[in-house]
């Protein structure tokens, strides 16, 4: 108590030692202003929940990387009301139908029937149909990240991969320039799950562009900038204008409401080749449950 | 209602400055507050306040015409959001069902639910006038085949209300529009609102 006496006696001799020693603080009592500002932010983008296929395409250079085979799917939606937004990973070796063409692995669709066929394949298993697909190779995804200062994820477990990144990935929150941010989405190499952790890995990154997106999306030109170089390398057909909106809906997503999932399954083999048999019926109830309003309450 | 008066002077002379200063950022967000320079012609007793129109960072290339026709209309535009939801209008005043002209049918649902911050209806029916002192808009442009594509309004709105409620009022932070076939509309923002 006696301690505690002291203390505050000592403060109080403080601030009176201040009050007479700084010049004109007798005078000047308002130096420094503490306001307290209201802030309100919305996007209305049509439609307002929007679903959006992200395929990472495994195409070299020259060739057509709409008519390729998909490396990585996300099948990513956000709610423009709330600020809310989900991943629905899907393992690139699932086996499922596609349409017109019987079963295959479902990043086959990308080279049977290009974006259009690729979508109806997610979205017939999954039960979202996208509103729209976007195509990307790694050279522009490098560049993307690069572009936007790199990224920072929370990296659960330790891996690594002798040619791609030797020296691997520590635990814990890392930061990922252009290349890392490529491997870290790539590598499965000795991920104890396989694609499926791959897929994880692939929605930290998805979740560290959008927080760096969302910080430097007041930056003049920022988004701008963003969407110049998107029509450069994305294989889009959308317009200048719908860009635009679209990446400002994702600079208006609420970190704290992004859920992420990955379809599960089990692995088969299919005429000699490994596949994922994935679990249809939890695919589905992903898409139940972020269908109204983007977001996954359990994986 | 005292107000009134000069509130109509002050609009009538809301003529836009238009200001090209293309390829930099031209205005800083932090610069104090002052009386805005430019006195009404019409009411030169009350210092009436221009808005303020300037390209700030213009991405891709657009010919000087062009930019002079996205400062007109997009300035239009926000200058017509800032009197429907603050400047203009009888004080006191309940009604802010008008407040977002320009604004998206989105949009404007979305300001509606935001009303108190994106319009002056917290305080309306307590303010008998209202001042503006500042008003100061810098547009960011992105620009495809040398044609606007979207723009970012950065915004800044000052004014002081009278009545039982006497403030000085700060509306700051960004518009964001697109061109569609009803001309520039605002489907989204970003904006603060506070007493200064």
């Amino acid at each position: 108590m006696l301690r505690r006496l002291v203390r505050l006696g000592a403060v109080a001799l403080s601030l009176l030692v201040l009050a007479v020693v700084v010049p004109g603080s007798a005078v000047k009592s308002t130096e420094v202003a503490l306001v307290k500002l209201d802030r309100a932010d919305g996007v209305d983008v049509d439609p307002n929940l929007i679903w959006i296929l992200a395929v990472g395409s495994d195409a070299r250079p020259g060739q057509d990387m709409t008519r390729t085979r998909g490396d990585a799917l996300q099948l990513i939606g956000m709610d423009t009301r709330t600020g809310a937004a989900t991943a629905i990973g899907i393992p690139r070796d699932s086996w499922v139908p596609i349409r017109g063409h019987g079963y295959d692995k479902i990043n086959a669709a990308l080279f049977f029937g290009g974006p259009q066929l690729l979508g109806e394949a997610v979205g017939d298993l999954v039960g979202i149909q996208p509103d729209y697909v976007m195509v990307s190779r790694f050279k522009f995804f490098q560049a993307m990240v690069d572009d936007i200062g790199g990224i920072t994820v929370r990296n659960p477990v330790a891996f690594s991969d002798p040619n791609l990144k030797p020296k691997g990935f520590g635990t814990g929150p890392i930061r990922l320039g252009g290349y890392d941010a490529m491997v870290y989405a790539r590598i499965r190499y000795n991920l104890i799950r396989g694609d499926f952790d791959r897929s994880a890995n692939q929605q930290r990154v998805l979740r560290g562009i959008q927080t760096r997106v969302r910080e430097r999306a007041a930056s003049p030109g920022f988004i701008d900038r963003g969407v110049l170089t998107a029509m450069q390398h994305l294989s889009t057909n959308l317009s200048p204008a719908e860009l635009f909106r679209l990446a400002q809906a994702v600079a208006h997503v609420v970190p704290s409401k992004i859920t992420t999932c990955v379809v599960q399954g089990s692995i088969g083999n299919v005429g000699g080749a490994s596949v994922v048999l994935p679990f249809t019926a939890q695919a589905r109830s992903y898409g139940d449950q972020a269908r109204k309003d983007a977001t996954i309450e359990r994986c | 209602m005292r107000s009134t008066a000069r509130r109509r002077a002050g609009a009538t002379a809301l003529a836009l400055v238009l200001t090209l200063a293309a390829g930099a950022c031209s205005g800083s967000d932090d610069e104090p507050d002052e009386p805005a320079a430019a006195p009404s012609s019409s009411a030169p007793a009350v210092p009436a306040v221009e808005t303020t129109v300037v390209i700030g960072k213009l991405t891709g290339r657009l010919p000087k015409p062009e930019r002079a026709k996205v400062v007109a209309a997009v300035g239009a535009v926000v200058d017509g959001w800032t009197q429907a939801a603050y400047v203009g209008g009888a004080y006191p005043r309940r009604d802010f069902a008008d407040a977002w002209p320009g604004f998206t049918a989105g949009a404007r649902a979305l300001a509606k639910r935001d009303r108190a911050l994106m319009s002056n209806q917290d305080i309306g029916h307590r303010i008998d006038g209202v001042e503006l002192r500042r008003s100061r808009v810098v547009l960011d442009v992105l620009s495809v085949k040398q044609r606007a594509q979207a723009v970012t309004a950065r915004v800044l709105v000052g004014f002081r209300t009278t009545g039982q409620v006497e403030r000085a009022v700060r509306v700051q932070g960004r518009l964001y529009l697109t061109h569609g076939d009803g001309g520039w509309q605002v489907f989204g923002y970003d904006m603060t609102k506070g007493a200064v």
